[in-house]
């Protein structure tokens, strides 16, 4: 009984504040109107039934493009994961070659996707190849920094019970150091997800193109951007703000389902 | 697990990244407070201050506005004039509905689109009778005419009338990608199509050494104004301005296209430095050559918009579907405000 | 006990050292331990008891001297060696019977004969019920009870135990070292104990040895003459009393 009156707060809560800040947006959205005219206050400030309204509109469109988006998120994030994880273990390995190539991993880090996106265009071409290529650029460093920290991190007296078994190096790996570092891993992978979406439209903005009739999300914002069709605009957002819980949702929920049964981060309850 | 400082480069990350929203968000923001109306004030030495937005860096392009400025023309009507500067994300359109300054210039297809969305803006003169934009192909690629771009990589704005009207009228498809204003991708595909100026980007690409070839989009039957713009209800209340504005202009724009226009070009120089002596004399060359600023016609006189042509430029666009609702030309582009010269050259 | 210094050692430690840079942790080690012996390493913070049973280990090598282990060298004789440390050092990701088991899988024995072997060896430290379990589930003194049942499996000749009862309260304490007795009268291996706690030495070991620090050199080896079976009972007879106050003494006064 407790706990359904808890669960039915916890919902509750956030839908009462959401409906007080829509009613707060659209009253600035009409006072704003009242002062300067309604026409420009819907390029401005639309209200939040115009957004709606736009979203209906625009659904066949916008959901070709999320799909799109999603698409090059989802490989661009895979990518970055697969990559990402080969590239730790390699670092991993020898104190030397982490010591060789880490700092050139974080050179490549460190210089701005924006300033990235438009070569990897000049390089790969316009579409699906570059996005992904820029969403995979945005996701791979928290994965290999945190698998990297996790695989390096083993414990010293775990690894000491494994020398006294005369382990191979193989059975090291395999049964120490990489089970060991995937809560590490997990973590770096929630990030990447997080990151994955937002990679994708932003490498929409530098590759996207009009292949097969619609673009990707970042495509669409350069569409509606220019047309000043801003109630469509604000449709995007919000559809790239679902993508992105979507996104996410589902990274969670493997970072949950992997640890479940034994991580203080999956796990809620704990035995003395 | 994690050490904070590992954590720390994951938000400065995402901080990099901006939302597709923010440029939009934040100029929304500064209009609302800069711009509720609220009319011009007299200075001290009794010029009204305007201001003018224009679409791209100081060039050529802008030319007549920044003679009219160098040999005093709108001070000599009471105007102290401030051009600003554009680029990328100019946003003239948005700065003017706001009334967060005076005028604009655009093409004349963009206005009219946005005027049946019902955006308080109104023509007031044509700047050059037919706009300089183009489609810039390779000379090896063979692309002669409209109908050869079928298919093609056109690097241009997304949701721009004139790609509708081409695909339409022709019949094709094309791969538009969002143009990021640079060359490199033009000089490193052959086949690659960029949208372009007629007086600016072959200049630069024939001296990176390859051979460009340009399809003025006036040549499809697509052939806008490049217009100055105002609010309606600025113009309304501030009919002489805009006169006096237009009139200074007009006069600055043929002053400029005869010469001599080294004090114009000064200050163009000044604020772009890649705008050389050279390239300057390119530009105002190839206006001079394809008729852009004063048409070939005699009707087609700088700064004159007719009434008729405008009409069909505005069922054009109600035609291919891009009109909210039908327009007239003498309400969106009255002549009202054209010094009486010009609009004589009608009859 | 069995005490009985004619059979061939099974651990030798002959001038023995060990330097970690410029600090002499231990300094001219000798002794030796026959089959069967329980041997408890004792001393004050510092006086190099760890690193002692990790040279016989082969965890670590002695910077001079020598070290034997039934013949052999102490990296050569791992497999008849098994380490039990302070911490039970459980894989977290594995169930308890998966743990137990680990040994022997990383030895390339078959899936048949080692869950066979570890369940036994669960029953031993009577954790059968406990086989799903993980390693969270279970209480300090379970999971030590799983780490000796997988150090079992692998039916060790020398046994190595490094302060592995010291997190752990007193009555529990109390019961594992009557457990380990008990599993060691039965299978007689050579076990090498080091713990803080005199009584807890002088329950389980036959001879007691103390490390003085600073550096770390063998002080006095008492022996332990008590009866071969020890029971709860042990602990209140004044012979038992004596000999703890005695190793006490020995470790309060060497320096």
């Amino acid at each position: 009984m407790a706990s359904t009156s808890i669960k039915f707060q916890s919902a509750l809560l956030p839908i009462v504040s959401g409906a007080i800040l829509l009613s707060i947006w659209h009253s600035i959205s009409y006072f704003y109107g009242q002062s300067v005219g309604y026409d420009v206050q819907r390029i401005i400030i639309p209200f939040p039934h115009q957004i709606t309204s736009a979203l209906w509109t625009e659904r066949e469109a916008l959901w070709a493009s999320t799909r799109q988006t999603a698409l090059s998120a989802v490989i661009g994030f895979l990518a970055a994961v697969v990559i990402g994880y080969a590239l730790s273990m390699l670092l991993a390995s020898a104190v030397w070659v982490k010591k060789a190539l880490y700092p050139w991993v974080l050179v490549l880090q460190m210089t701005p996707v924006v300033v990235l996106a438009p070569i990897f265009v000049l390089w790969i071409g316009q579409g699906l190849p570059s996005i992904t290529a820029i969403t995979f650029m945005i996701g791979f460093f928290p994965i290999v920094a945190n698998t990297t920290m996790g695989l390096v991190s083993t414990d010293r007296n775990l690894l000491d019970l494994f020398k006294m078994s005369n382990a191979t190096k193989s059975q090291e790996i395999l049964y120490l150091r990489v089970p060991f570092a995937m809560p590490y891993f997990l973590t770096g992978m929630k990030i990447a997800g997080t990151l994955a979406p937002i990679g994708a439209i932003t490498g929409d903005l530098f590759a996207g193109s009009s292949q097969g009739g619609v673009g990707g999300i970042g495509f669409m914002v350069i569409l509606y951007n220019s047309q000043l069709k801003i109630p469509e605009l604000f449709a995007t957002a919000f559809v790239a703000c679902l993508l992105g819980f979507v996104f996410v949702g589902c990274v969670n929920w493997l970072h949950w389902y992997l640890l479940k049964d034994w991580h203080d981060s999956a796990r809620k309850t704990e035995i003395a | 697990m994690i050490p904070p400082e590992k954590l720390k480069l994951h938000n400065s990350d995402m901080t990099m990244k901006t939302h597709p929203l923010l440029p939009s968000t934040l100029l929304a923001l500064s209009l609302c407070l800069a711009g509720c109306g609220g009319s011009p004030e007299t200075e001290e030495s009794g010029l009204i201050p305007i201001t003018l937005q224009t679409d791209w860096y100081a060039q050529a392009e802008h030319g007549g506005f920044y003679q009219a400025v160098a040999e005093g023309y709108y001070k000599e009507v009471g105007l102290d004039v401030t051009i600003n500067q554009g680029g990328p994300n100019a946003m003239g359109t948005q700065k003017v509905v706001s009334q967060a300054l005076e005028f604009s210039i655009g093409r004349a297809d963009d206005i009219i689109v946005h005027a049946s969305n019902n955006l308080p803006l109104i023509i007031v003169s044509a700047l050059m009778q037919h706009d300089p934009q183009a489609l810039m192909v390779h000379k090896e690629s063979g692309i002669k005419s409209f109908e050869d771009l079928d298919g093609h990589t056109v690097m241009t704005t997304p949701g721009a009338p004139m790609v509708r009207f081409i695909e339409k009228k022709y019949g094709i498809q094309l791969n538009v990608v969002p143009i990021d204003y640079g060359m490199s991708r033009f000089l490193a595909d052959t086949e690659f199509v960029q949208q372009c100026f007629i007086t600016n980007e072959p200049f630069y690409i024939r001296k990176a050494g390859a051979n460009p070839e340009t399809l003025l989009i006036a040549d499809s039957g697509f052939d806008p104004y490049r217009v100055i713009f105002t609010n309606r209800n600025y113009a309304e209340k501030n009919p002489e301005i805009v006169k006096a504005f237009v009139a200074a202009s007009i006069k600055g724009w043929q002053s400029y296209m005869e010469g001599p226009r080294e004090r114009a070009n000064a200050i163009i120089q000044e604020r772009h430095s890649k705008m050389t002596d050279e390239f300057l004399a390119y530009s105002v060359r190839t206006m001079k050559e394809n008729f852009l600023v004063a048409g070939a016609r005699p009707e087609d006189q700088t700064g004159l918009i007719d009434p008729v042509r405008m009409q069909a430029q505005i069922d054009t666009l109600l035609d291919i579907g891009l009109l909210k609702q039908p327009l007239e030309a003498s309400k969106l582009a009255p002549l009202d405000y054209l010094p009486a010269e010009v609009r004589a050259m009608l009859n | 006990m069995i005490n009985d210094s004619n059979q061939i050692p099974m651990v030798k430690l002959t001038n023995a050292y060990k330097r970690f840079g410029d600090t002499t942790v231990l300094e001219a080690i000798n002794f030796q331990a026959a089959k069967g012996e329980f041997i408890s390493l004792v001393g004050p913070s510092g006086c190099g008891k760890s690193t002692m049973l990790k040279i016989i280990a082969g965890l670590y090598t002695a910077s001079e001297g020598e070290v034997i282990v039934d013949g052999m060298n102490p990296k050569d004789a791992r497999e008849e060696m098994a380490f039990i440390f302070q911490e039970a050092n459980l894989l977290p990701w594995k169930r308890v019977l998966q743990n137990v088991e680990l040994p022997l899988k990383l030895r390339g024995e078959s899936k048949e004969r080692r869950l066979e072997t570890a369940r036994r060896m669960l029953e031993l430290v009577s954790l059968s019920h406990a086989l799903d379990r993980f390693p969270w589930q279970l209480s300090g003194g379970m999971k030590m009870r799983v780490s000796i049942a997988r150090a079992l499996t692998l039916a060790p000749h020398v046994l190595l135990l490094d302060e592995p009862f010291g997190a752990l309260d007193e009555m529990t304490r109390d019961n594992l070292n009557e457990d380990l007795l008990r599993i060691h009268a039965r299978d007689q291996w050579t076990a090498f104990f080091v713990t803080h706690s005199a009584a807890e030495a002088v329950f389980l070991s036959n001879k007691v040895i103390v490390l003085s620090a600073n550096p770390g050199r063998i002080a006095e080896e008492i022996e332990i003459d008590l009866p071969e079976i020890r029971t709860a009972e042990l602990r209140e007879d004044p012979a038992y009393l004596n000999y703890v106050a005695k190793v006490s003494h020995a470790i309060r006064t060497v320096h």
